[in-house]
């Protein structure tokens, strides 16, 4: 299963003019259906509450000529990066979501992009089986992680800056020094290509997840497997990542649920249902800046808030005409980045 | 290694025992953890520190500035300041942000070792060969040198003033002993210093009076150090012995009343060995020392009975520098003849048991009884709904962070990671 249903369109030459590339549309009117009832499996309706979300469109940011496959915020805040099919990550202002640089240079689609803690670098793990890390204000390659015998998928910097791990469709993961780029280690990790890997907040664990429907926590010093937890029905896993405190990990999967479990425990504490994800990777992620949120996209072009308690769906925002496959929080405001396989991003606002 | 779930027996080992690193980078001759462990300086013979990090087992920093080989290191409290001692007569105060220099303090003789204070990085206590131990202030972008005293308090109520006063014979006879250690305590409240007699003279910091002296052995004090944890400390003197004792309390009790008694002497009878450098475990219960000479040993006493568990020896090289990791079970040393770095850690292996939720080692075969409905066949939909049904109604929390108990919970500095330099490669490779 592939993250993209479609390539990029054939670049031949691979050279792109700035100037040729529409920068972004800013101030778009709002003109989404904002409803609040929830889709067909969720009969319970979010009513009488005020704290619920409210999000708005701010901004639609235009340029990439294939679906964009990941969107982040950058650490301290201050930056967009997005990845896409099309070879190429683009950076943007967070504020007012104007277009600052594209960065190129990979041979193929890009399926993942982590920033680095100070907000200096970029990783990025693409198609062409390689992990590479960017300058970003520059632009200029650092570092080109070669090692992995498959697509590379997912990448992510310890809270320290100073190692990568990677994920890739050869199901293992490699773990990587970024000072002097080299693989320290690899982990055999799956029996299924690896979708997803996420440090912990203090660096000591890293979780991955898997097409076998496995999620498996690995101790990041000595490479050893520490916990395994799965669901009954197999699914595959989709992705998954630590909750802010470290404590859950969220996972979407394939059989249309976010799940959010407690790995002492070992067991899923809270379902999340009303999307659908049957295909594609649709990222889910934690909007904690007011009230505390899960939040994913859906192949029907929806983006979905749910409530991590009572599990009910609050908010759902329409505007996207293809699958979106990633969504973002960002770190200090009320703000949410949207993106998808029709090469759109949106920057939704909560004011 | 993450506390919450690694193999609790993994967690108990008390000391390592297989060599698991050697970095080799230049010739090493003194090494300094830092305080969370996870940095691990190293000076060069031709004057040049770095900075290992021990995640990557790669180099972190390298600071260029000394001339002569690398004399003592000291980290800051927050791991972000490093003094350097040198024989070139130099103190350098590297800031580990850009490994720049942040301080350079010239003396008039050659160094026996420095001390960052424990609380302030802009101040130290220098050890020098001709010289009287210096304290050394720069708080204010001003250098002020405070010389103390090495000759030790009298008992009776005379104070001695100077060095080269008039006095009777035995009193000269003292006069003429120079400090080779001096370190601060847990608190930098008082600054313990070991002579070439073998007194200890222990100095209140901010009077720079003498407050305290004993005389702990006839020989040379070649180390003082104190425990992580500071409630006890170790003297390595040149009669082969290293004596350990508990702290005395410095906060509520008067220098005059303290108790400076040895709790255990550790020597080796039977080869009469010199120790060249001591240290603590990180819990304080093992004492560590590494052998002079032909032996490439390094010995591991247990504080509390005082007897030997454990003799690491080194592959080839006598061993200089000993340090144990003050948060893992972890032991970093130097050799002597190629200055190499070795690495001795504790290896877990693999719980299989990890591998699948529902997979537990035992230890002998176990009959297995299924339970009543365990091959019964239920509809997708009920079986998913009771699963739903089942799920807490808690209150789940995302957000606050919890600390861990016996994590390291203080912030230390990370060392930012500059990809533009060109790096000279270096040799680090793994070993069983």
């Amino acid at each position: 299963m592939d993250k993209m249903d479609l390539d990029g369109p054939a670049d031949s030459s691979g050279d792109t003019t700035d100037s040729e590339l529409p920068s972004h549309y800013g101030n778009a009117v709002p003109d989404i259906s904002v409803t609040k009832a929830s889709a067909n499996a969720k009969p319970v309706v979010a009513t009488e509450r005020t704290d619920l979300p409210k999000y708005v469109l701010q901004f639609v940011l235009e340029g990439h000529r294939a679906g964009v496959t990941t969107v982040k915020f950058s650490a301290d805040g201050r930056w967009i990066a997005t990845s896409s099919a099309d070879k190429t990550i683009k950076i943007w202002h967070a504020e007012n979501g104007e277009y600052e640089t594209t960065i190129e240079g990979h041979g193929r689609g890009i399926n993942d992009i982590a920033w680095s803690p100070d907000s200096n670098m970029l990783a990025s793990a693409s198609d062409d089986k390689t992990v590479r890390i960017w300058n970003v204000m520059s632009g200029r390659i650092l570092r080109t992680l070669r090692g992995h015998t498959n697509y590379a998928y997912s990448v992510d910097f310890n809270p320290k800056g100073n190692l990568i791990a990677s994920g890739s469709f050869d199901e293992s993961i490699k773990i990587w020094d970024v000072k002097r780029g080299v693989c320290l280690r690899t982990l055999p990790a799956h029996s299924d290509p690896v979708s997803a890997v996420h440090f912990t907040r203090d660096g000591t664990m890293i979780v991955s997840c898997s097409h076998d429907g496995q999620i498996r926590l690995w101790d990041t010093s000595t490479g050893q497997c520490l916990k395994t937890l799965i669901e009954d029905n197999n699914s595959p896993v989709s992705c998954v990542r630590f909750s802010p405190n470290g404590k859950y990990l969220l996972s979407g999967t394939l059989d249309s649920a976010v799940r959010l479990w407690d790995y002492l425990k070992g067991r899923c504490v809270k379902t999340y249902q009303g999307h659908k994800n049957e295909k594609f990777i649709c990222v889910p992620t934690f909007s904690i800046t007011r009230g505390v949120w899960v939040v994913s996209g859906s192949e029907d072009g929806r983006i979905f808030f749910w409530d991590v308690q009572t599990k009910e769906v609050v908010q759902v925002l329409d505007g996207h005409k293809d699958v979106v496959l990633a969504v973002d929080a960002h770190p200090t405001k009320n703000l949410l980045v949207s993106a998808g396989l029709d090469g759109v991003v949106k920057i939704w606002i909560e004011r | 290694m993450n506390l919450l779930l690694s193999d609790p027996f993994a967690l108990s080992q008390e000391y390592p025992e297989n060599l698991t690193h050697t970095l080799n980078y230049g010739h090493s001759t003194c090494i300094k953890f830092n305080r969370k462990g996870d940095y691990l300086a190293s000076g060069l013979i031709d004057g040049t520190v770095v900075v290992f990090d021990f995640e990557t087992y790669g180099i972190a920093r390298v600071l260029r500035g000394h001339t002569r080989s690398v004399q003592s290191l000291s980290w800051s409290r927050d791991g972000r300041y490093l003094l350097s001692s040198s024989r070139d007569w130099k103190c350098i105060l590297w800031d580990l942000k850009d490994g720049s220099r942040e301080k350079t303090v010239r003396f008039e003789s050659a160094i026996w070792g420095a001390e960052l204070h424990p609380f302030n990085h802009q101040i130290f206590i220098a050890a020098l060969l001709d010289d009287s131990p210096t304290l050394v202030d720069f708080s204010d972008n001003t250098i002020r040198k405070h010389l103390l005293f090495s000759a030790p308090l009298q008992k009776d109520d005379e104070e001695e003033e100077d060095e080269g006063e008039d006095g009777d014979v035995r009193e000269r006879k003292q006069d003429k002993q120079s400090t080779l250690v001096a370190t601060f305590t847990q608190s930098g409240q008082y600054i313990f210093a070991g002579t070439s007699k073998g007194w200890l003279n222990v100095i209140d910091s901010e009077t720079l009076q003498t407050v305290r002296s004993e005389k702990l052995t006839t020989s040379n004090i070649k180390h003082i150090c104190f425990s992580v944890s500071g409630k006890q400390f170790l003297v390595n003197s040149s009669d082969r012995t290293i004596r350990l004792y508990n702290t005395p309390d410095l906060t509520y009790v008067d220098p005059v009343d303290w108790d400076i008694d040895v709790v255990h002497r550790f020597q080796d009878v039977v080869n009469r060995l010199q120790w060249n450098s001591v240290a603590f475990s990180s819990n304080g219960d093992y004492v560590l020392a590494s052998t002079y000479q032909d032996a490439h040993d390094i010995y591991i006493w247990e504080t509390t009975v005082g007897s030997l568990v454990k003799i690491i020896e080194a592959p080839r090289e006598e061993i200089v520098d000993v340090q144990w990791d003050p948060n893992r079970t972890l032991v970093a040393a130097t050799g002597l003849d190629h200055g190499t770095i070795y690495v001795w850690a504790t290896v877990t292996p693999q719980r299989w048991s990890a591998l699948a939720p529902d997979f537990v080692e035992v230890e002998e075969n176990v009959e297995y009884e299924e339970r009543e409905d365990e091959f019964d066949i239920i509809p997708d939909e009920v079986a998913n709904k009771r699963k739903l049904d089942q799920e807490d109604d808690d209150e789940v929390d995302v957000v606050t962070i919890e600390r861990v108990r016996g994590e390291f919970s203080e912030e230390s500095f990370v060392i930012p990671v500059i990809l533009e330099e060109d790096e000279e490669t270096f040799d680090s490779s793994d070993s069983d």
